[in-house]
């Protein structure tokens, strides 16, 4: 049983981040609650005051416009699986949620929800992190800007400061000869090992940008810089040779935990495999791509 | 369907299917009564300490708390209960001896105040050394789960973690074997999920207790509870509704005890629902290391098995001892065997009780013979079915020796279902087929009874014990009961178990409630025929019979008298009824268990799988299941059991194992990272041949099978798994990280371990059969 | 805006209406179970994973142990009670029959509003979209195949029928 709380609906973002200020930690944002309601209820949190931004359509809204996308933070995941501009335009981000959770999670969970919380085994961040996404943030001292990659700092630990709501999720476009690929393995509930890689090439099929990101075997999601430079300056052909030296350099750049997921031997050994068949997903799409 | 029969084998309906589609269907947790006060029971997170200091005073001084107890205020002895020794205290005593073991109970108005006042439970706790696997068990001077000198004196395990050992054996191990094989392999201790937990309401009148509980044995809770409260049978009911799935986890009492105590210190109905965590805390499987030393000839014919097994059971013995102990009797399998020496340990652990789960200990032995049997036909340079097709016993056969010989078919079982995965055609790239052949002996030497009423205008109640857990077994009862007498099935009513009118049942179990409880509706629907045909008599003044194919009865110069015309002209006018009352008694004998198989319970599977070999992921792509279950009363009720149970056997073989740290606390006791079979692990094709011989003891040539597609499902795979790799892993689950590593190892080694070869006469080694 | 520890629930179940004062803190399932005596709709894993509590909001699935009766404010609830419409079983719960999909029954309730989720959704699906779908509905008895040969059965009649039933 939940302890008796309040909740709240704010008329603006304004007065959210009021709230949230006034009431400090005794406070909590409020949209899906799949993550919040079952600490609130086996006791690991306890608030007096849940703000809920679902009456907020500035976080609801998701706009696409010449490739850039801007996911309101309470936008649910079914809402991004039914906007075609995005289903269009970025792809891996309705695959990523479709293999994650189910459809109760997807009717309720967002990603501004799933980013705040921080739990390691997770699969947004790692995609998002690859496209090198940004978070913008309202609070009392005004909005900003943070990249994914810096917004989450550990387990359960983010950027996000005392009276700050995330607002929306900024997707800049990746560009026309561009690819991303996805890969995931999960034993339990959550993913035990998870990689993003996202590719850009000139006109000739040299690889002017590259991401790699690992996920979910270690604290958080990060990217491996020891991996993109291998990848940056070649041409795709010999990109796809390279794939098994690329998943060897991840997998000895990476510091996985050991848990229930599986030991840091094999974590290891998953990372730098879901690398490979994410990179050689990329490469695929670049195949495809620029039509 | 078989034109012999009018209703058998007819896959009729399942008839509380409605009721549960609607919601209208009722389980434990959905009763109310008036002025119910809800319980919760305290368990910290120990697996093993010393009780210092309870303070209650805090929790029972709160508004609306009803009764707050500890051992202490159960009586001047602590009350302890359990299936076959009563041993576990109703609230933990001077000690909690296992993670999830109760010390403390509240009954309050509502759930909220429930649970405050269990936060105001002060538990002061000296934490001890605890012992959760094989290995820590039994170390040497492993810190004991029992008190030694709670022991008999006699006992030779008395200062050690073994509780007691079973030996089987007969024969003389051969001098001369072609080749001899040694492997362990091993089994994880894993749990039920049902997905309703244990529930149940407590009520006291002055007629006694009255309990509403989802246990899966009412008449042995009925007999548990008197006990522990000290009250005659007579005065304990138990209501039985609809059980929301057991698999044998809910069997035996696990919240009802103290359930009744509370209800009787609160002066009020109390209901007590275990969370899944709760349920994940309280019961599970037992974990098993096998080892297994076989000794074939060149044709790969065994010529002896020695096992030597070990058990993880838990800090109460449950029915622990029983799962060990039967289980291991038959180890040797289907297969001829000529010598064998069975030797098993149960060893207690600081964990919760082991308890029945679908097989009883077979997956564990089957999970052992199979992988080996399969090692043997490789080293053999056999066709694994070949192999098994030589080694089967068949129909007559003696199994284990002074035991019910063998009653089935079981090579064409085998055969069909082999048949069924296409065993000889060609594999597809990266996939590989495996065969395995499970068996299980149902319980010996237990009662069933039944009650058959008609009534004045000839409809029919059915009063039988079994337990609607899911299989079906009213529908079961209605159709044997129509066969029997020609009244059409939805004519029949089988109520769910109340102790108080339902006559005695030994259990739900064992997969022996079609054909023992189903004897006993047979029997007692024979009983009905006789007096139909006494009464008729008397009523037309001649000698009748009963004509069940026409529902009447026929009097001696042809004249027919529908039922219900000739119980009204007996008793009067839409009066009376009459009762049939049968019972079934296994047969008693000299053997362990108390009396012979009643028949042998023997499934086959057939699995292809596919494996990822970068990631070691392992997916079941099609599945045959073959069940030996001599005539299928309802047909699709019997595929269906047969299907759930293997994807049950899934969850083991790739997902499921119940984790322990070095303090003994369960790490993963919630759906969050105990990973069950979901539906996109179904596997593409699944497939149950069901073999109708009509060779069972049970009604109209019925055998068991509710436990068959468990058995050997995991060998299955494992022996797939083996032909699509070269590589053997022999211990379960099978989950990507151990096959990836397995994987890597078989760069280096090629055989598998411990192979003998020898043209030498080999001596095998025996010793004098023991009796367990 | 309603900034108080309880406030008034008006809220359509199964299509008919009803006000409560609710606790902001109680769950929906606890209202459905206990303040409206729906008890269909079962408890189990308690942590959104099994399905067993899934019901619909305003046609969205969502496990009602997880969420907030707040939620319901306004909204239509759709549980397993409410399927059947005039005495008549839905095609979903024709098909659970006449395809034996269900055992001890707990499961049943929570995979029905799934299935009626995705039938809403994808009037037509696939094999593979329904085994997708009920990754988030565990059944420990049936082994599932059941369960999806009914929703294609189901799918067929609904379709025929022409929309939403």
């Amino acid at each position: 049983m939940i302890p008796s709380l309040s909740i709240h609906t704010p008329r603006t973002l304004a007065e959210a981040v009021e709230m949230l200020d006034g009431w400090g930690p005794d406070a909590a944002l409020y949209a899906g609650g799949t993550e919040l309601v079952v600490l609130l209820k086996y006791g690991l949190a306890v608030y007096e005051h849940l703000i809920d931004l679902k009456s907020l359509p500035e976080l609801q809204s998701i706009e696409v416009e010449d490739g850039n996308a801007s996911i309101g933070a309470v936008a649910t995941y079914q809402d991004l699986l039914r906007h075609s501009g995005l289903r269009r335009q970025w792809g891996e981000l309705s695959r990523m949620i479709k293999q994650q959770g189910n459809p109760r999670v997807w009717a309720a969970g967002t990603l501004g929800g799933n980013l705040s919380f921080a739990e390691p085994h997770s699969d947004p961040a790692t995609l998002l992190i690859s496209w090198k996404a940004e978070l913008e943030c309202a609070g009392a001292a005004g909005v900003r800007r943070v990249p994914v990659e810096d917004f989450i700092h550990g387990p359960l630990q983010t950027d996000l400061g005392p009276s700050e709501v995330i607002t929306r999720i900024i997707l800049v476009r990746q560009g026309v000869r561009s690819g991303t690929g996805f890969q995931r393995l999960s034993m339990l509930e959550r993913p035990t090992a998870n990689a993003a890689v996202s590719l850009g090439t000139d006109g000739n099929g040299r690889v002017q940008r590259a991401t790699a990101v690992v996920g979910a075997v270690g604290p958080s999601a990060t990217r491996v810089t020891d991996a993109e430079e291998i990848m940056v300056d070649t041409t795709v052909n010999e990109l796809a040779e390279r794939a098994e030296h690329i998943a060897v350099v991840v997998s000895e750049s990476v510091e996985p935990l050991e848990d229930g997921h599986g030991s840091a031997d094999y974590k290891r050994h998953l990372a730098g495999e879901l690398t490979r068949r994410a990179l050689l997903e990329a490469l695929a799409k670049l195949g495809n791509s620029g039509s | 369907m078989n034109e012999r029969f009018r209703c058998v084998g007819r896959s009729l309906a399942r008839r509380d299917g409605e009721d549960k589609l609607t919601g209208a269907a009722r389980y434990a947790a959905d009763l109310q009564l008036p002025g119910m006060a809800t319980g919760k029971l305290l368990r910290p997170p120990y697996a093993h300490a010393r009780i210092q200091r309870i303070n209650t005073s805090e929790a029972k001084a709160m508004p609306g708390v009803l009764a707050v107890l500890t051992a202490e205020d159960l009586g001047t002895s602590v009350p302890r209960f359990g299936p076959m020794v009563a041993d576990q205290p109703v609230l933990a005593h001077k000690r909690v001896r296992f993670h999830g073991e109760p010390v403390a109970a509240v009954a309050a108005i509502d759930e909220a105040t429930a649970e405050a006042a269990l936060q105001a439970i002060e538990v002061d706790l000296e934490e001890l050394p605890a012992v959760a696997s094989l290995e820590a068990a039994l170390a040497p001077g492993a810190p004991l789960v029992l008190d030694p000198a709670a022991r008999a004196e006699d006992d030779p395990w008395r200062t050690t973690n073994v509780v007691r050992e079973f030996r089987y054996g007969w024969g003389e191990p051969a001098d001369m074997c072609d080749l001899v094989l040694e492997n362990e392999y091993a089994f994880p201790a894993v749990h039920h999920y049902a997905l309703e937990p244990p529930a149940c309401i407590a009520a006291w009148d002055t007629n006694g207790l009255t309990v509403w509980s989802s246990i899966q044995h009412p008449f042995i809770l009925r007999r548990v509870l008197a006990s522990t409260l000290g009250l005659p049978f007579s005065r304990v009911r138990v209501h039985v509704p609809n059980i929301g799935g057991s698999f044998g986890g809910k069997g035996y009492p696990r919240v009802e005890p103290i359930t009744a105590f509370l209800a009787r210190a609160a002066g009020r109905p109390v209901k007590v629902e275990a969370s899944v965590e709760e349920a994940f805390l309280s019961m599970r499987r037992a974990a098993a290391r096998i080892r297994v030393r076989t000794g074939v000839d060149a044709d790969g014919l065994i010529q002896f098995q020695e096992f030597a097994g070990d058990f993880l059971v838990g800090a109460y013995a449950d029915v622990a001892l029983r799962v060990v102990g039967k289980s291991a009797y038959h180890a040797c399998g289907p297969y001829r065997t000529p010598a064998a020496r069975i030797v098993t340990r149960a060893v207690t652990s600081n964990t919760a009780p082991s308890s029945a789960f679908r097989g009883f200990g077979a997956p564990q032995w089957c999970w052992a013979l199979e992988s080996q049997m399969d090692e043997l036909a490789h080293a053999c340079d056999l066709d694994p079915l070949e192999i098994r097709l030589r080694n089967l016993v068949s129909r007559g056969e003696s199994l284990v020796p002074g035991d019910t010989p063998a009653d089935g078919d079981w090579a064409e079982g085998l055969r069909r279902t082999a048949d069924a995965i296409g065993w000889n055609t060609p594999r597809k790239p990266h996939r590989g087929r495996g065969l395995a052949v499970g068996i299980k002996n149902p319980t010996p030497a237990t009662t069933s009874m039944a009650l058959v009423h008609m009534h004045p205008d000839a409809s029919v109640t059915v009063n039988a014990g079994t337990t609607e857990v899911g299989q079906g077994a009213r529908t079961m009862f209605a159709q044997i009961a129509s066969e029997a007498l020609g009244v059409a099935a939805d004519r029949i009513a089988v109520p769910n178990p109340d102790t108080a009118a339902t006559p005695f049942d030994h259990m739900t179990a064992s997969s022996r409630s079609t054909t023992m409880a189903g004897n006993a509706v047979l029997a007692a629907c024979r009983n009905l025929r006789e007096q139909l045909a006494e009464i008729a008599s008397e009523v037309l003044g001649m000698e009748a019979e009963v004509d069940v194919e026409h529902a009447c009865v026929v009097a001696k110069d042809g004249t027919r008298v529908a039922y219900g015309e000739a119980i009204e002209r007996y008793f009067g006018e839409k009066q009376g009824e009459v009762i049939g009352q049968g019972a079934y008694r296994g047969e008693r004998g000299n053997l362990p268990f108390g009396g012979p198989q009643a028949f042998w319970e023997v499934s086959f599977a057939a699995s292809e799988i596919e494996v990822d070999s970068a990631t070691g992921e392992v997916r079941v792509v099609r599945h045959v299941g073959g069940g030996d279950v001599g005539r299928a009363i309802n047909p699709t009720l019997a595929v269906q059991q047969h299907d759930g149970a293997a994807i049950m056997g899934l969850g083991h073989t790739l997902f499921e194992q119940l984790e322990y740290d070095h303090d003994g606390q369960l790490l993963n006791p919630n759906l969050m990272d105990y990973r069950v079979p979901l539906c996109p692990d179904l596997p593409e094709e699944v497939e149950c041949v069901l073999i109708e011989n009509g060779d069972g003891p049970g009604p109209y040539g019925a055998k068991g099978l509710g436990e068959s597609g468990t058995i050997p499902f995991a060998p299955s795979v494992g022996n797939a798994l083996f032909e699509a790799t070269g590589v053997r892993v022999r211990e379960l689950p099978l989950t990507p990280e151990r096959v990836w590593h397995a994987l890597r190892e078989n760069t280096q080694h090629e055989l598998a371990k411990d192979v003998e070869f020898t043209s030498a006469p080999q001596r095998s080694g025996g010793r004098p059969a023991d009796d367990g | 805006m309603l900034s108080q520890r309880s406030f008034a629930l008006e809220t359509l179940v199964n299509g008919r209406p009803y006000a409560l004062e609710v606790g902001a803190n109680e769950l929906l399932l606890d209202v459905l179970r206990n303040r409206l005596g729906l008890t269909a709709t079962k408890l189990s894993c308690g942590i959104e994973i099994c399905g067993a509590c899934t019901v619909l909001l305003d046609g969205r699935p969502v496990s009602a142990c997880c969420t907030l009766a707040w939620e319901a404010r306004g909204r239509h609830v759709e549980t397993a009670e409410g399927l059947a419409a005039a005495g008549r079983l839905h095609p979903l719960q024709r098909a659970f029959v006449d395809h034996f999909a269900l055992q001890c029954g707990y499961c049943t309730p929570g995979m029905l509003m799934a299935l009626r989720a995705l039938l809403d959704e994808e009037p037509q699906p696939t094999e593979q979209q329904i085994r997708e779908s009920l990754k988030g509905n565990i059944c420990r008895c049936t082994g599932y195949q059941a369960i999806i040969k009914a929703t294609l059965a189901a799918a067929e009649t609904m379709s025929s029928a022409g929309g939403r039933v």
